[in-house]
């Protein structure tokens, strides 16, 4: 009641999300995991893929693309911290005191998506710079050189389009898994859906027209961003891919603040 | 209401909520007002966690309102400042600290963060704060969620079974606490299921029943009308003196609403 003596400090939902991800030893632990274990399988694939081309022929194989090839750790670790975001909040009931807090929803769900996407492209950035550090003197060491394989040149063009685009890859994932989890309102149905989405279609093996689909239009399509040669297998360009993942990132996240607005709770 | 009377600060205008072919909430109107202990009673069920859920914003009204401080919830500026709320005191992550949740709602609600911890002293979770709240009893959970409701200094509070889980030197606390929060001319509305447990608290009772008022008095006249009414046919519970306890007159308050509905 005694009041209008000390000014308020502004509402800050982007804080209040910050507050609660580090103040969680869940999320805390995942960000360590997101850091750590995509460079540690990415140096286990290469260090047990020996070169197939032999010397002094010029070999095809993306040699970048595959020191990051524990994206695939990468992406399942960013759709847990996406989904945790507000899964974890639903599942306890917080979510409720948030909307109590901000009665403008979307702007929850917007500074959780902000709060996500920066953290795991911080993070996802440094992993995969960490994985092609780490796994390429393994690489070298699977006769993976010179003059069959020319070192790359990892500050200009491909290379780092494929580095810098890992970790835009993780954060992407994380907002799609943040606005499927913000749809279906749990962590467990949400991880498991995005995981499939994103991985499944490029497992799905068939034709090249199978292939070409998943590479071009499905949430997978992301993965061609850290592509750095021209290989007649690779079927979508690595911006294309990459946006088409975000298309899919923004479409979840719009039905998710869409749906969060109109119902209850 | 006449315009030139101060408007209570928390009002239901006629409100209906209905889940699909259940009738949650039945045309229910009634005013909180400020200065005084208003109880909110019915038993499980009744409509009493919908009622505050609406009055939040957090559930809409399929018609009617819910007004705190003269507006929708959904439309106010700094609501922690206008209304403080318990509802489900457990519901937090489990995996933060006491005092981390006070802190995110204090950024979220543009409060000033620095009487946190002075406020988890008051509420008696000094010791506790720092606690990760998965491993707390439900009574520190409760008295988190009274922290949580005063977190932002509000003139309405309105606490959803907040006796849940105290013990009885908790319930004397809390007794107190409200006391000194009405006498600060604050309104205060506070539910329960159990009559007894608000007798020496409530000024007022509003029984709620099929999502219906079945009684909006003070707590002194329901007292004389269920000794003249209903209350006396069920006489059981009645004291000695012939006036009977709050509870008979719940009871058949609750009984008697329960037969007229068609």
């Amino acid at each position: 009641m005694t009041s209008a003596v000390v000014p308020r400090p502004r509402p800050s939902a982007a804080r209040a999300e910050w507050i609660k991800t580090v103040g969680s030893r869940g999320t805390r632990v995942a960000f360590a995991l997101l850091a750590v274990l995509p460079v540690a399988f990415s140096a286990l694939v290469v260090a047990n893929t020996p070169s197939t081309d032999p010397p002094g022929v010029r070999g095809d194989d993306d040699i970048v693309a595959n020191t990051l090839v524990g994206v695939l750790v990468g992406v399942i670790i960013a759709a847990v911290v996406g989904a945790s975001m507000i899964g974890n909040e639903e599942r306890s009931g917080m979510i409720s005191t948030s909307y109590t807090a901000n009665p403008r929803r979307h702007r929850v769900i917007l500074a959780k998506a902000s709060i996500a996407a920066a953290a795991t492209l911080i993070v996802g950035v440094a992993s995969s710079w960490g994985s092609y550090l780490v796994a390429r003197p393994l690489q070298r060491g699977q006769g993976y050189v010179a003059p069959s394989y020319p070192e790359p040149d990892l500050l200009s063009g491909p290379p780092l389009r494929a580095i810098v685009g890992t970790g835009l890859l993780i954060a992407v994932v994380a907002l799609y898994a943040l606005g499927v989890a913000t749809i279906v309102r749990r962590a467990s149905i949400a991880i498991p859906l995005v995981a499939a989405t994103v991985l499944l279609p490029g497992l799905i093996g068939g034709g090249e027209d199978v292939q070409r689909f998943a590479q071009r239009w499905t949430p997978f399509a992301g993965f061609s961003v850290q592509h750095t040669v021209e290989r007649p297998d690779y079927y979508a360009g690595p911006w294309h891919g990459l946006a088409v993942t975000a298309v899919y990132a923004a479409l979840a996240l719009g039905a998710g603040l869409l749906l969060a607005r109109r119902r209850d709770t | 209401m006449r315009s030139d009377l101060p408007r209570p600060d928390l009002i239901f205008e006629t409100l209906t909520k209905r889940f699909g072919a259940t009738v949650a909430l039945d045309e229910v109107s009634f005013a909180v007002p400020p200065g005084a202990v208003t109880a909110l009673v019915g038993p499980n069920g009744s409509g009493k966690t919908t009622l505050m859920r609406v009055a939040l914003g957090l559930a809409r009204p399929t018609s009617g309102q819910a007004l705190v401080a003269g507006r929708p919830y959904r439309r106010l500026d700094a609501p922690l400042t206008r209304i403080g709320a318990m509802l489900n005191a457990s519901a937090v992550n489990p995996a933060l600290t006491g005092r981390t949740h006070l802190r995110w709602l204090a950024a979220a609600g543009g409060i000033d963060p620095a009487p946190v911890d002075a406020l988890l002293e008051q509420v008696g979770l000094g010791s506790a704060a720092r606690r990760r709240v998965g491993g707390w009893s439900l009574g520190m959970r409760q008295r988190l969620g009274v922290a949580v409701a005063l977190l932002g200094d509000p003139p309405i509070l309105m606490l959803d079974e907040p006796m849940n889980g105290l013990d009885p030197q908790g319930l004397v606390w809390f007794r107190g606490l409200v006391h000194r929060l009405r006498d600060e001319g604050r309104t205060v509305l506070v539910s329960s299921h159990l009559m007894g447990e608000l007798e020496g608290l409530a000024d007022r009772v509003v029984v709620i029943h099929h999502g219906r008022i079945a009684a909006d008095a003070d707590i002194d006249s329901l007292l004389a009308g269920g000794a003249r009414g209903a209350g006396s046919d069920l006489g059981s519970g009645s004291d000695p003196g012939g006036r009977p306890s709050l509870e008979d007159v719940y009871l058949s308050l609750v009984t008697s609403s329960a037969l007229a509905r068609p």
